[in-house]
């Protein structure tokens, strides 16, 4: 497996913060990985994605992107491999219509226009918004807007994507529809690096690999059967717990039977439906 | 305080070529010290819905009544004032409208401005923010100081200090964590209860809606399509979903099991509600 992310010894700390935001962190991330970064608001999650893109100024510690060591000779050349999506799809247009918001990036590329447009509807139809090229973005919905978002993103074709928190503004089809392209694009040919930051854990259980952030610090990795098994490290950290840990802790409370260990949802629907037949 | 829309309607820019229907005849009733949530996709009229509850916006035809404030096309700016003091209205992320230089003057702006004298707003000002669980050591300092969620709660609390009656709600989790999430609907829960408070929440998060709401409106396409208590909103998970909305995870997880061949008399909406409705359906514990 090639790295494509390595972080070693990151630390960051804000100009007058009492305490440091990024503490020691290291971690690797594989090309073709879909990484989620969770833990609770202001545990560093978005400055060490900004560290990654060098929108933050860190002295301690080294990033490595696709083979290039960060720095501000270097930060250029770190930025072509990486698209970001935020939470606030309002807050990420330039474009007059879709198509031209799209274009934006490639533009500034100097990508020659018979390319450009060649791109621009390829990214269009990967997000399945092209019927959409000539409308306004702000009239478009949440989830559409996200899409066109990434799609401005998938045309320049980087190899990773990060995504802060990117469907949380969105009602539950729009971050439906954001996942399933996300989905599609993990088949394609050039599967890029997904690095997601996020709280919803149906969101975090599509992921390979989750990290968890605490106070500044990577505190624990694994894959999100290892750390949803965790209920003590999800209720100190601040996040949700899965479903079918609510659900077993309330059948519990009625006196009834619950799984030795951690099941996803679909596991336990099986599992409640076996113990239903020996009744 | 008692809301009733009656057959209201709303155009934007009418006569113009940009007109567009806002809200197609709404009508409704909303009872005092009710917890009513406001559900629908993007763009399904729940802001333009709100926002009559303050007179941001007026009807084009129709009365909205809150109380005994009236609010039809001919309301006059000046005779909102009342209504803006009696309906509070908590916009997504707050805290962006956050601008004085201290916790305590920021939160104090609100009575201030309703006429009240400085003693008496810095009063409301300090009782708010303990409504909302600020610490005092907070208040003398300046709000972009705080955290994320603190800084929301600011913004909750300067809503608060002109002690409202009805408190509008949009999205006010959005962004937030998981525990923060929690905890901020556990402390609109309490301020319902505490200060008689008539709640209307506009929200994505069915489970939001499971555990909280009395009743929901469902918006889609200017129009409000159906009312009624979560149980009866949730009942028909085919009907949810072509308005592509979504079940409670608990609810949409029973109708996995009913799949199985388990059994209930009404959907379940909550894990707990579940747990109860699988009694007799599953073995005890230890035996």
């Amino acid at each position: 497996m090639t790295k494509i992310i390595s972080v070693d010894d990151l630390s960051y700390q804000y100009p007058d913060a009492d305490r440091p935001t990024l503490n020691h962190i290291s971690f690797e991330i594989n090309a073709g990985e879909w990484v989620a970064i969770v833990g609770h608001n202001g545990s560093g999650k978005s400055t060490l994605v900004r560290a990654l893109d060098g929108l933050i100024d860190f002295k301690s510690g080294t990033v490595t992107v696709a083979g290039t060591k960060l720095s501000p000779e270097s930060v250029w050349l770190v930025r072509e491999h990486i698209g970001m999506v935020f939470q606030n799809p309002d807050n990420q247009f330039v474009g007059a219509t879709v198509a031209d918001d799209v274009a934006f990036g490639l533009e500034n590329a100097g990508v020659p226009r018979p390319e450009m447009q060649k791109r621009v509807q390829e990214a269009l139809e990967a997000v399945d918004m092209w019927q959409f090229a000539e409308r306004e973005p702000s009239r478009l919905s949440g989830g559409q807007k996200q899409r066109v978002a990434l799609a401005g993103i998938i045309a320049m074709n980087p190899s990773i994507i990060v995504l802060d928190e990117a469907t949380s503004m969105l009602d539950p089809h729009g971050r439906q529809t954001v996942l399933s392209v996300l989905q599609h694009l993990r088949r394609s040919n050039q599967a890029p690096t997904i690095l997601s930051i996020t709280h919803d854990l149906s969101e975090a259980a599509q992921a390979q690999r989750l990290l968890v952030m605490d106070n500044g610090q990577l505190i624990s990795e694994g894959t999100p059967r290892a750390i949803f098994s965790d209920e003590q490290l999800l209720e100190s950290t601040g996040l949700d717990l899965p479903f079918s840990t609510k659900l077993s802790q309330q059948l519990a409370k009625q006196g009834l039977v619950t799984p030795k260990q951690y099941l996803t949802d679909d596991e336990l629907e099986d599992w409640l439906w076996q113990s239903h037949l020996t009744m | 305080m008692a809301i009733t829309f009656d057959h209201v309607n709303y155009m934007y820019q009418p006569n113009s070529p940009f007109e567009a229907v806002g809200l197609s005849d709404v009508s409704f009733t909303v009872p005092s010290e009710s917890f009513t949530a406001i559900i629908g996709h993007t763009g399904s009229g729940k802001s333009t819905l709100v926002q009559h509850l303050n007179g941001l916006l007026k009807p084009t035809s129709g009365t909205v009544t809150v109380d005994d404030f009236q609010l039809t096309a001919k309301t006059t700016n000046k005779h909102l004032k009342s209504l803006h003091q009696h309906v509070g209205m908590v916009f997504q992320f707050p805290e962006n409208q956050l601008f004085d230089q201290t916790v305590e003057r920021d939160i104090a702006f609100g009575p201030l401005n309703f006429g009240f004298t400085n003693e008496e707003a810095m009063s409301l000002a300090h009782q708010a923010a303990h409504d909302v669980g600020l610490p005092d050591e907070l208040l003398k300092r300046s709000p972009f100081e705080l955290s994320g969620g603190q800084m929301r709660r600011v913004a909750i609390a300067g809503v608060l200090a002109s002690q409202p009656r009805v408190l509008v709600l949009d999205e006010p989790t959005a962004g937030l964590d998981p525990r923060g999430r929690a905890e901020m609907m556990a402390m609109f829960a309490k301020l319902k209860a505490d200060q008689h408070l008539t709640v209307i929440l506009v929200t994505h998060q069915m489970d939001d809606v499971a555990d909280y709401a009395d009743q929901a409106l469902v918006m889609a396409h200017s129009n409000l399509i159906k009312a009624g208590t979560p149980a009866e909103i949730f009942a028909d998970p085919e009907w949810v979903k072509a308005q592509q909305l979504a079940l409670p995870t608990a609810a949409n997880f029973a109708q996995h099991l009913v799949t199985r061949g388990f059994e209930f008399d009404s959907l379940p909406l909550t894990a707990e509600q579940l747990a109860i409705q699988l009694r007799g359906q599953l073995p005890k514990e230890g035996r």
